[in-house]
């Protein structure tokens, strides 16, 4: 057990001499080594870098005797160090970590790291939190030895903040492995449309990094939030497995339009490795203009036949509900798939249980055909209030829907998302 | 059953290429063009008159040298962000810690203020030429810069910004009412003459210092990165970087020929480029003077609308403070402070009563000749990083170039302080 304060910051002993058992200096300290602790959730400091005149190297940390400002030693004489290099894939605080950017989670937003809090828990030295405020940015640069009138100035004055290690997501990917005693990744508590925000916010690798981090579901949602260029960039980047794999979970419309951000013979091969059901709708709506009803449109739709009454409806409808992208409306269709009627959910509600659906459901139904241009489909939607809108063939066989949301993402050129800097 | 070959997935990407390839190009337009404009601002005009004024044509060799150094630290910056979808701040600060950012952007806070300053003060010099007042002239100006960045987006600014970049040629309609005489200066272009005065020198340290400025690498990558450049589309931005260059060199070379031919030969000597317009209407015509100082009027403004801005991102993004115009001050204290106070110290200091503007100006030219050696120092050893930059690290040409203008920038520099320093150093003639 190593005597220790508590409460150290990282940046109050990089440089600190390092001497040994007959105070003879080692060298200085230029970073510290850390690893996934068994006993506590927190990375656990496993030895110190040392730079002296003549080499790097780590102190394992069961070496160090004493560790307190202006006096770290080690229980050791100079000539039984053993002069251990830093190994490739070691993490290191100061190299990976300090001025890097990460998550806030509660805060929801990409903050700088200014300094790393230690601390001392059952023994070991914990890295617990990271200091992004202003206290930490003036410790780093004016150290933590100005004294005016007393007080030391980074501590008392100045505001800090400091993001709880459980609470942040590092981004460098040499950290990834520090992470995995966390029974549940950090990001995945974020809203998919925030986690798209941060996302938005920082650089490739990092992007990389985070969608990396995402379950599949996750990760279809977030690819969903983000603008179209970013979505083809991420999934080119993807192994293609993994990006088959989201685009299956994304509803077939919102698929084909990343696929087509995508040179073609890339799109074909994650087609190709796509379930058979899912590629068989995106390579429907592939083959439309996206400026036209067919580009715009899902087939995410729920039919039923004209004899149904509508409690065996409702019943029907229950386990479909949960994965429909949107449940408007839903249509009724003869044995040819051509549409007869719609019915709104309220409509079914306000109807009588054992009314069959050609008596209840709303007829002609107004329909577009897939060569309709994008334009007049908003006109009709935004014409008659509609909140979904079928598309069929000319034989008026229903092949897709098209819903307020494709209409409004599409004509708004509003930019969704704020940009990095100068918006 | 026939396995989902997806055939028609092909057709609209391949069809959307060429399309797209040329739209990615105009689109990609910008950053490089806008940063080496926003270089000729209200300092650069008053050094290229300055020099054109006081030496003739006799300076005009340098802007060749000058104009393939300005390439090629450009380029660095551009593929800086292109590569590493980060700004400079972010990257120096992440490569080689914060103790050495900090005083990087208290430098650049510093020599930016300065040259906001300068850039309020062209505005308020030209506008005078014209008849306005300087206390209507700059508080409309300080209002027009803040509306612009905290109501217009980047897309459409960058419009504007372009199209105030076409306004530069109307110094070279003023060097064409000017009538120099086309053997001399293209034998001045061409034949380098070296002096050792002490005027002469600072004279080519401002010229240097004003055409290569600290805060366009950072502005330059910056904008990069906001217009999410990647390695694809960088060969692209390649060409816009150097188009910008040449554009800018051109001008510079204008202006100079503009006072050289009329200015130089009368003995005249000023103190800025306002003066130079106005010398310029008996000499050359009222026309020449007018559109000399309607650039004026135009680059002060222009960079004044840049120069704020960028310096606060620069500085929030590398402090890692929150930044963003269209954050409140609650949000972005510190970017908001710096925003709002380099506008205010800006225009403020131009209405200060009997405020000498001559030093101020000349002093934030020297300023940026001072911190550029460091700030491109950093920016070569960070484009030479493979951990950063892959492939795209400097070829070995590029680099003798590249250190070589480091090179001289620092021996430039430790010139113009001894001479600061000891002014007897160098014989005045």
């Amino acid at each position: 057990m190593v005597p220790v304060h508590e409460g150290f910051f990282v940046s109050e002993f990089l440089g600190e001499t390092v001497r040994d058992v007959g105070r003879h200096p080692v060298g200085k300290i230029s970073d510290f080594a850390v690893a996934t602790s068994a006993r506590a959730p927190f990375p656990r400091v496993t030895g110190l870098l040392i730079r002296n005149r003549f080499e790097t190297f780590v102190l394992p940390w069961e070496d160090v005797a004493i560790f307190q400002r202006n006096a770290v030693r080690t229980r050791l004489v100079r000539e039984d160090l053993l002069h251990r290099p830093p190994g490739e894939d070691e993490i290191f605080l100061a190299r990976h970590l300090l001025d890097k950017q990460i998550v806030d989670i509660n805060g929801v937003k990409v903050v700088r790291v200014n300094d790393l809090k230690l601390d001392v828990l059952s023994g070991d030295l914990v890295l617990t939190a990271a200091d992004v405020g202003v206290r930490g940015l003036v410790r780093r640069v004016f150290g933590a030895g100005i004294t005016p009138r007393g007080g030391r100035l980074s501590d008392a004055s100045l505001p800090a903040r400091l993001i709880p290690w459980d609470s942040m997501q590092p981004l460098h990917p040499q950290l990834e492995r520090l992470e995995t005693t966390l029974p549940q990744e950090k990001l995945q508590r974020l809203h998919p449309a925030d986690i798209a925000e941060i996302m938005s916010q920082v650089s490739g690798t990092e992007r990389t990094g985070i969608f990396r981090k995402l379950d599949v579901e996750t990760a279809a949602d977030t690819l969903h939030e983000l603008e179209p260029e970013m979505q083809a960039e991420i999934i080119e980047d993807l192994p293609e497995a993994r990006a088959s794999e989201i685009l299956e979970q994304m509803p077939a419309d919102e698929a084909a339009d990343v696929l087509g951000e995508i040179e073609g013979e890339h799109a074909r091969d994650l087609v190709q490795l796509m379930e058979k059901g899912a590629a068989d709708d995106v390579t429907e709506l592939l083959v439309h203009d996206e400026n036209t009803a067919g580009g715009l449109m899902g087939t995410d739709f729920v039919t039923f036949p004209p004899t149904l009454t509508v409690r065996e409806t409702i019943q029907k409808l229950r386990p479909v509900a949960r994965d429909a992208e949107a449940l408007f409306y839903f249509y009724v269709v003869d044995e040819q798939e051509r549409i007869l009627g719609a019915l709104s959910v309220r409509d079914l509600l306000a109807a009588d249980d054992e009314a069959v659906l050609e008596t209840v459901m709303a007829a002609p139904v107004r329909s577009v055909t897939p060569d309709v241009p994008a334009d007049e489909v908003a006109e009709t939607m935004s014409k008659y209030d509609l909140l979904a809108l079928p598309v069929t063939d000319p034989e008026g066989v229903l092949v897709g829907i098209i819903t307020i949301d494709d209409v409004v993402d599409r004509l708004q050129p509003q930019p969704r998302r704020r940009r990095r800097r100068l918006r | 059953m026939i396995a989902p070959a997806a055939a028609p997935a092909a057709p609209r990407p391949d069809v959307r290429n060429w399309r797209r390839r040329f739209t990615i190009f105009f689109a990609i337009l910008g950053p490089g063009i806008i940063t080496a404009n926003v270089d000729n601002d209200a300092g650069g005009i008053a050094t290229y008159s300055i020099a054109g004024a006081h030496f003739g044509y006799s300076l005009l060799w340098t802007l060749l040298p000058i104009t393939i150094a300005l390439i090629v630290v450009q380029e660095m910056s551009a593929r800086l962000g292109a590569i590493t979808g980060k700004g400079l701040g972010e990257l120096i600060r992440e490569n080689y810690g914060l103790r050495t950012t900090f005083y990087l952007m208290v430098a650049l806070l510093v020599t930016d203020i300065g040259n906001t300053v300068a850039e309020f003060a062209g505005w308020a010099a030209a506008l005078e030429i014209f008849g306005i007042p300087r206390w209507v002239s700059v508080p409309i100006g300080a209002f027009v810069v803040w509306w612009l960045v905290v109501k217009g987006n980047y897309k459409t600014v960058e419009k504007v910004f372009l199209i105030a970049c076409s306004v530069y040629l109307t110094y070279v309609v003023s060097a064409l009412f000017a009538k120099p005489v086309w053997t001399d200066v293209l034998k001045h272009t061409f034949g380098p003459r070296i002096e050792s005065s002490a005027a002469w020198v600072l004279m080519i340290i401002a010229i240097v210092g004003t055409t290569i400025a600290p805060w366009m690498q950072f502005y330059l990558q910056s904008s990069i990165v906001e217009k999410r450049i990647g390695p694809e589309e960088y060969r692209y931005s390649r060409w816009d970087v150097i188009i910008g260059c040449i554009v800018a060199a051109i001008v510079a070379f204008f202006i100079v020929v503009a006072c050289g031919a009329t200015l130089f030969p009368a003995g005249i000597r000023i103190e800025g480029a306002e003066q130079a317009a106005l010398a310029l209407k008996p000499l050359a015509g009222k026309w020449a003077g007018a559109l000399f100082a309607f650039g004026l009027a135009n680059a002060s403004l222009f960079a004044a609308s840049i120069l704020p801005l960028a310096t606060a991102y620069s500085i929030c993004e590398a402090l890692g403070f929150e930044a963003g115009v269209d954050k409140s001050w609650s949000e972005a204290p510190q970017f908001n402070v710096l925003y709002t106070s380099m506008i205010v110290i800006g225009a403020g200091v131009i209405l200060i009563p009997g405020v000498p503007l001559f030093p101020v100006l000349f002093l934030s030219q020297v300023l940026n000749g001072l911190l550029l050696p460091f700030v491109l120092f950093f920016v070569v050893l960070l484009v030479n990083r493979a951990d950063l930059m892959g492939t795209y690290v400097n070829g070995r040409v590029w680099n003798w170039i590249a250190w070589g203008t480091v090179g001289i920038m620092v021996v430039l520099t430790i010139v113009l302080v001894l001479t600061t320093i000891w002014p007897g150093l160098f014989p005045s003639k």
